[in-house]
């Protein structure tokens, strides 16, 4: 409502004085018997009185987005990890010497136009190159930026370029739409195999142990079969299509999850167990001072995976693992603290285009002591335990499955 | 006469007398002259006023979700009466956000930048500044745009289809656009942008073709490359641009069609959605990335490039000056022209790929920066001791400086693969391309408007409506995309329907605010624009030959449109085309099909 009213407000104020400028411009030019298109020398003066404006305008701007934002504290606080604060102070050094070049050269630019504007009688100095001149101008930002080059560079390998050592913390990141499941690699120190055809309500991220093996199996059988006897009842042409598809999607799938059964023959999957899978709308802890390993997967499109409050930021692609490892610095409490903001949450969220919920597709973070940490680690179950805490769901399926052997629905395919 | 700036002084080179042989032997039915015309001008106009129209739709399409991230979830009875079905009660659907988002980004790089600067001046100032009658090719030329406005007319029907446009954002990052699972816009509204886009690219590669080729064969008798003006220089290289990528962009497009109707894997793979599992295996997502920055990087520079030819050509003549440092102007031209392909990674530095890849990346796009540098510092060494007219078209592109200054700077923060991590798909990266990219490409759209609006309509436009017009969008463009690099820098991310999710964005809300009433405030000043344009296109007082006092050949053309440009014989060339207030010379400006005086011959300076 609000803005309709302005809109039409706006409108319709520009279009009155606009139409009273152009009237009164045409009676002048009738008056002075001359052709509206010719530049009067008093309108030549205007327009570079408002370039002189222009250069007071770029200041302006300039400088109260820098006070009311960047001083004034409403961005995003100083980083919260190490490689961070090493970016962080890359960042002020580029954005000192951008902000230099700014406030030197666009000015420059505008008062060059209010200065040089038309004068009766004065006649341009005819200047057409100088070397010397182009020189210095190539040069000088050359070296800048090379400087600038080898800063930003050392600052990105020692961020990306260097594999984490020592007593690291693996978690995965995976994202689907639109939530995020979190998941340690537990005891082992190691994630769990993980399979995009082993995926259901019950295991989204895939995981691959003997016991989700024979559900995901016994799951899928049914629904290709299910599909088997509607292709046998005469469906209508226009299921047809729909359902041969579904067919060989099925059968496909369930080839995948023969393969997975042979070689959970061979070795068994057991790196899993102890795994600990953080639901979607839980929390995220890390303790601080302790270098993580993020691993970041998706289920379905592609996702991103922000953490701006730590300056960490990777895609998760569906069909590969991407990583970033950091090590936290500051726990929630000491933030709250710093930003006198007790509603302070560290957050992680999507950055990458994604679908119709993109914008809310977020969990929280908390940064916690290695103690408290441990404590809450006590508390979440590991994939093993959820197992056992749902026989309702889980567990009769499980045993359901083991009666059928494993070799002769692969006999079908 | 004194007091005016821009006398008409060289009427005297033109033949007075020759108007009425524009209406020899040609017998032009409507058709042949209006709809399928063969005349480079006329092809021109039919580019500029079919992305003057792109334009406004693309504009208020920004309109209607800036009003949603300013006000979000109060409803405005204009989304009602525009969206019908995408609006609840009056509030924007999350997934017709996604696609106003998305068609308002396809429609403005290609359909406006690409479509109307290249395929208008290109099309214009080819054949009028080399002194050629026409295109090599009038033909191709004719079917470039009849390709163009297919492509337009598709892109324009798959706004109105049931399952919604296309709504993966202008990059169309697969697996989102390859599965109407995912988002509904993926659907048919999908399949109509590629075969749109698949279309434009033909039409973009017939155009490019044709000028490269008439610029390299058809120059008028005297026009070495070293004479040409920076107009035709960046004309011909950002064709150059385009044939190499639009192709590798077109096949992008063909496997991301294979993907989504044949079941074929090149982007996809391992995929779980809708409670199925996909059976593509084996292909890359992030493989679609490299193949569409591959053209998409090009792609800026395919509309930067000739904006700032434009604005090389009006600030000379209106500095009476010449260009500063022509040569310099050139090399940096086509060092951008190169490194522009080696730089395409900087859009990825955090896909996942290897770090090592990342740091060549970062190397090469800082080096993009120093060609871009010294054309800045050319520009204002032009404007400086000039004796400067500041017209409307002037005025826009000492804009297009000012733009490329400032939306330049910020790339060096972007292109730092370091500091790109945490700004990477932030609203600090929409403010950094808007400046430098749309702002400064559309204002050299408009300049030449101004400029050239003797050579496409006959007629001149109004001065002080094109004053009004610059003020308010040059503080709108500033006042809407400024405010944007700060929202960047707080974590807010582009693409986001509402920012009410996360309560460290409510302390930035006002500044939504403020960029919609900009929005709003520059919009109006469109409609001036548009008034002008239209109104100056019949009613405008007729153009003299020469209104700016210009040096290159198409103010010797007589100012009513003939067929073959010049009644008689072409010019011939004799220098180069800045011999603006050459000391000692009667006039302040000597175009160049004036022969060498003695006293210059002897000199033998010339180029
Ligand atoms: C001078 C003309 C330029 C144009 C027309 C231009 C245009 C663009 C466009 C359209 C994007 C947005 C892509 C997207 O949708 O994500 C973009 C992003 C970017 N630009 Fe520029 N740019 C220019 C100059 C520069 C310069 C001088 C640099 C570096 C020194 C630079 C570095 C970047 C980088 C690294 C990105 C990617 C940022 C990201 O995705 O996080 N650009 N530019
Ligand atoms: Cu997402
Ligand atoms: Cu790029």
């Amino acid at each position: 409502m609000i803005v309709t009213i302005l809109f039409s407000l706006v409108i319709l104020l520009t279009l009155i004085s606009v139409g009273k400028l152009l009237s009164i411009g045409e009676l002048i030019n009738r008056v002075r018997n001359r052709e509206s298109y010719k530049i009067t020398e008093s309108e030549n003066n205007w327009n570079a009185l408002l370039a002189l404006f222009m250069l007071f305008f770029g200041y302006l701007i300039y400088f109260y987005f820098h006070f009311e934002y960047v001083e004034g504290g409403k961005l995003l606080p100083g980083a919260a990890s190490v490689h961070g604060e090493a970016i962080d102070k890359l960042q002020t050094v580029s954005f000192v010497i951008i902000s230099i070049a700014y406030l030197l050269v666009q000015p420059i630019l505008w008062f060059f136009a209010f200065k040089y504007r038309y004068k009766e009688g004065n006649k341009a100095y005819h200047y057409a190159h100088n070397n010397k001149l182009e020189m210095v101008w190539t040069v000088i930002p050359a070296i800048v930026f090379c400087g600038l080059i080898f800063y930003g560079l050392k600052i990105w390998n020692d961020t990306l370029g260097k594999e984490i050592e020592g007593d690291k913390l693996t978690v995965e990141l995976y994202a689907k739409q639109f939530d995020w499941t979190a998941r340690y690699a537990g005891k082992d120190k190691e994630l769990g195999d993980a399979n995009y055809t082993m995926i259901n309500d019950l295991n989204s991220l895939g995981i691959i142990t003997s016991e989700t093996l024979e559900v995901q199996f016994e799951n899928i059988n049914t629904k290709r079969n299910e599909v088997l006897a509607k292709l046998n009842n005469f469906p209508i042409k226009s299921e047809l299509a729909e359902l041969k598809k579904e067919l060989t999607q099925y059968n496909h799938q369930l080839q995948m999850i023969n393969g997975l059964i042979k070689k959970n023959e061979e070795a068994k999957f057991i790196k899993a167990y102890d795994d600990i899978v953080i639901a979607p709308g839980g929390e995220i802890h890390f303790p601080v001072g302790k270098p993580i390993e993020l691993k970041m997967r998706s289920q379905d499109v592609i996702h991103s995976a922000y953490m701006p409050h730590f300056r960490v930021h990777m895609y998760c692609v569906p069909g590969m693992t991407t990583t970033f490892g950091f090590i936290p610095t500051i726990t929630s409490a000491e933030m709250k603290e710093k930003l006198n903001n007790p509603a302070f949450d560290y957050v992680l969220y999507c950055n990458n285009i994604c679908g119709a919920a993109h914008f809310n597709m977020q969990m929280k973070i908390v940064i916690e002591t290695e103690e408290e940490y441990e404590r809450w680690l006590k508390k979440q179950p590991t994939f093993a335990d959820s197992f056992n805490t749902k026989p309702a769901e889980e567990a009769p399926a499980a045993t359901d499955s083991t009666s059928t052997t494993t070799s002769e629905p692969v006999a079908k395919l | 006469m004194a007091e005016s700036l821009n006398i008409p002084g060289v009427e005297s080179h033109a033949h007075a007398h020759e108007h009425h042989d524009a209406h020899h032997d040609h017998h032009e039915t409507f058709l042949t002259k209006y709809i399928f015309s063969q005349d480079h001008k006329m092809i021109a106009k039919q580019f500029l006023v079919t992305s003057i129209f792109m334009a406004f739709v693309a504009f208020i399409m920004s309109l209607f979700f800036r009003l949603q991230l300013a006000w979000p979830n109060q409803p405005f009875e204009i989304m009602d009466i525009f969206l019908g079905k995408w609006s609840d009660n009056g509030i924007l659907d999350p997934n017709f956000y996604l696609s106003l988002v998305t068609m308002h980004g396809t429609i403005m790089v290609f359909f406006v930048l690409t479509a109307g600067l290249t395929g208008t001046y290109a099309n214009l100032l080819i054949p009028y500044q080399l002194g050629v009658r026409d295109m090599v090719s009038p033909f191709m030329n004719m079917l470039s745009f009849w390709f163009f406005a297919v492509s337009t007319i598709i892109m324009l029907v798959s706004i109105f289809v049931e399952s919604g446009p296309a709504s993966s954002g202008w990059t169309i990052y697969p697996p989102l656009s390859a599965l109407p699972q995912a988002i509904p816009g993926s659907g048919l509204g999908m399949t109509l942008w590629l075969v749109s886009m698949a279309l434009f690219i033909i039409s973009s590669l017939l155009g490019a073709l044709n000028y490269v080729a008439t610029v390299i064969n058809c120059r008028t008798k005297g026009m070495k490359m070293t004479r040409m003006p920076l107009t035709v220089w960046t004309f011909m290289t950002a064709a150059i641009l385009g044939i190499l990528s639009f192709p590798v962009l077109l096949a992008a497009a063909l496997l991301l069609i294979f993907d989504r109707s044949f079941g074929t894997a090149f982007f996809l793979s391992d995929i779980f959605i809708s409670g199925q599992a996909l059976e593509q295996t084996g292909g890359s997502p992030v493989l679609f990335q490299h193949l569409f920055w591959f053209l998409g990087h090009p792609e800026v520079y395919i509309v930067l490039l000739p904006a700032l030819g434009i604005a090389s050509e009006i600030i000379a003549t209106m500095s009476r000056k010449p260009i500063f440092g022509y040569r310099a102007m050139i090399a940096s031209v086509l060092a951008i022209a190169f490194l522009s392909f080696i730089v395409w990674g900087h859009h990825m530095f955090v896909t996942g790929m290897d770090p090592f890849l990342g740091s060549v990346f970062t190397f090469t796009t800082l080096l993009i920066a120093i060609p871009s540098a010294i054309k800045a510092f050319n520009y204002i060494t032009t404007l400086w001791k000039g004796n400067v007219i500041l017209s409307p078209g002037m005025l826009f592109a000492i804009g297009i400086v000012s733009m490329f200054i400032s939306g330049g700077l910020t790339g060096i923060i972007l292109g730092d693969s370091a500091l790109d991590i945490n700004v990477h798909h932030t609203y600090f990266v929409v403010a950094h391309f808007h400046l430098v990219m749309g702002v400064a490409a559309l204002f050299g759209i408009i300049a030449g408007v101004y400029h050239w609006f003797p050579k496409l309509y006959g007629r001149m436009m109004n001065n002080k409506l094109g004053y009004v017009h610059f003020w308010i969008t040059i503080i709108s463009a500033y006042g809407v995309f400024w405010p944007m690099h700060y929202l960047g820098l707080a974590g807010v991310p582009r693409r986001y329907y509402s920012n009410t999710a996360f309560p460290m964005f409510d302390s930035l809300q006002d500044i939504n605010v403020l960029i919609t009433i900009f929005v709003i405030i520059g919009g109006t000043a469109q409609l001036i624009f548009l008034y002008n344009f239209i109104y100056s296109i019949f009613k405008g007082p007729k153009a003299p030959q020469n209104p700016w006092r210009a040096t290159t050949l198409e103010w010797t053309t007589p100012v009513e449109h003939i067929h073959g440009n010049w009644p008689g014989e072409i010019p011939e060339v004799h220098r180069w085309p800045y011999d603006y207030s050459v000391p000692g010379a009667d006039e302040d400006f000597i175009p160049q099909n004036v022969p060498l005086s003695e006293k210059e011959k002897a000199e033998n300076t010339h180029h």
